[in-house]
């Protein structure tokens, strides 16, 4: 046998549903007021006592092996906190996580180029001192010796992706 | 000839304030503003003169201030986002941009309201294609640029 249930009263779904709340409303949001008056602290706004600048010292190839990297006379300077290369990167951090799949998946990205540059302008080194000014100067006694290698200009089918670097 | 200098005393009237500092010759003037006298909502988003989120206003003209010297301003009258407004008001630009959902994060914002506020001073009935020609130089990355013409055409109105 089968059984039925009978409402008592007839079942109303809509009422609840299109009850006014926060669909279909504007709702003025909380962070607009300090937003629109500069007043938003964003990471760059925030100084702490003593706190260091950073400037990186970075590729002018599009292609090219790093053959080394000399801070020395960088860290000579006074008030130079400190220096960071591509290859203490790579031994102090886990490459990046890749949000895709093979073989983009097995790219080894770090935070600084490690062992070669892949594009101009990619960060190779980086160097933090007391001000903006001299970590700038610090970068230029940054030497980096490069070999240079042929850079890949278009975009097109390579061949089976043997060495995704 | 003289020798060229490599850091120098200026007095700047930034908002009303007039501030006196020894900075360094090469000292941008958005890190004057932001580092020398803690005016942050001056931002920085490229530092190459592309996304506009420095845009301040010169002795009236509008200007990326990372395209600037600090000692170029030596003398001059600089508005920032932090002048817009007055005592604990909003400004009806910032009343417009919020009221149109015409931000998101925030970070666009100062500059883009400088160069509204730089549009509207000059030009106070503006037409739509010359409020999008008044931010070409600004970029923002997350609301889209709709709501923020209709904000600057609602402000525009509202003065009227
Ligand atoms: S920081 Fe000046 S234009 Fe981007
Ligand atoms: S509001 Fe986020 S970049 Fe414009």
């Amino acid at each position: 046998m089968t059984e039925t249930v009978a409402p008592t009263t007839p079942v109303v779904v809509e009422e609840q549903e299109t009850k006014p709340g926060f669909v279909g409303t504007s709702i003025p949001r909380k962070e607009d007021r300090r937003l629109v008056q500069g007043e938003g602290v964003f990471f760059d706004d925030i100084k702490r006592h003593g706190m260091g600048f950073v400037h990186f010292v970075r590729s002018p190839y599009a292609h090219a092996k790093i053959k080394s990297i000399d801070v020395s006379r960088a860290l000579e300077l006074g008030d130079v906190y400190g220096t960071l290369t591509g290859d203490e990167v790579a031994i102090l951090t886990d490459p990046f996580f890749e949000l895709t799949v093979p073989p983009g998946s097995e790219i080894k990205d770090y935070a600084l180029a490690v062992g070669k540059t892949r594009f101009v302008g990619e960060p190779v080194a980086a160097v933090v001192a007391a001000t903006r000014e001299l970590a700038r100067d610090a970068a230029e006694l940054v030497e980096v010796d490069y070999e240079p290698l042929e850079p890949l200009i278009d975009a097109g089918p390579r061949g089976p992706c043997a060495d995704p670097a | 000839m003289s020798e060229p200098v490599a850091r120098k005393t200026i007095a700047v009237e930034v908002n009303g304030t007039t501030y006196e500092r020894d900075v360094e010759a090469r000292r941008l003037l958005v890190h004057f503003l932001r580092d020398d006298l803690d005016l942050t909502g001056t931002h920085v988003g490229c530092d190459t003169g592309n996304c506009g989120a420095c845009s301040v206003i010169v002795d009236g003209t509008l200007l990326k201030s990372c395209m600037m010297l600090a000692i170029q301003a030596d003398g001059g009258s600089i508005e920032t986002v932090e002048g817009l407004g007055g005592d604990g008001d909003l400004h009806r630009l910032q009343e417009a941009f919020s009221e149109h959902h015409a931000l998101q994060c925030g970070y666009c914002t100062p500059g883009m309201l400088m160069s509204a506020k730089a549009l509207l001073d000059e030009n106070p009935e503006p037409t739509e294609p010359e409020i999008r020609r008044a931010i070409q130089g600004n970029i923002c990355r997350c609301t889209g640029y709709v709501n923020i013409v209709e904000a600057i055409a609602s402000a525009a109105e509202a003065a009227r």
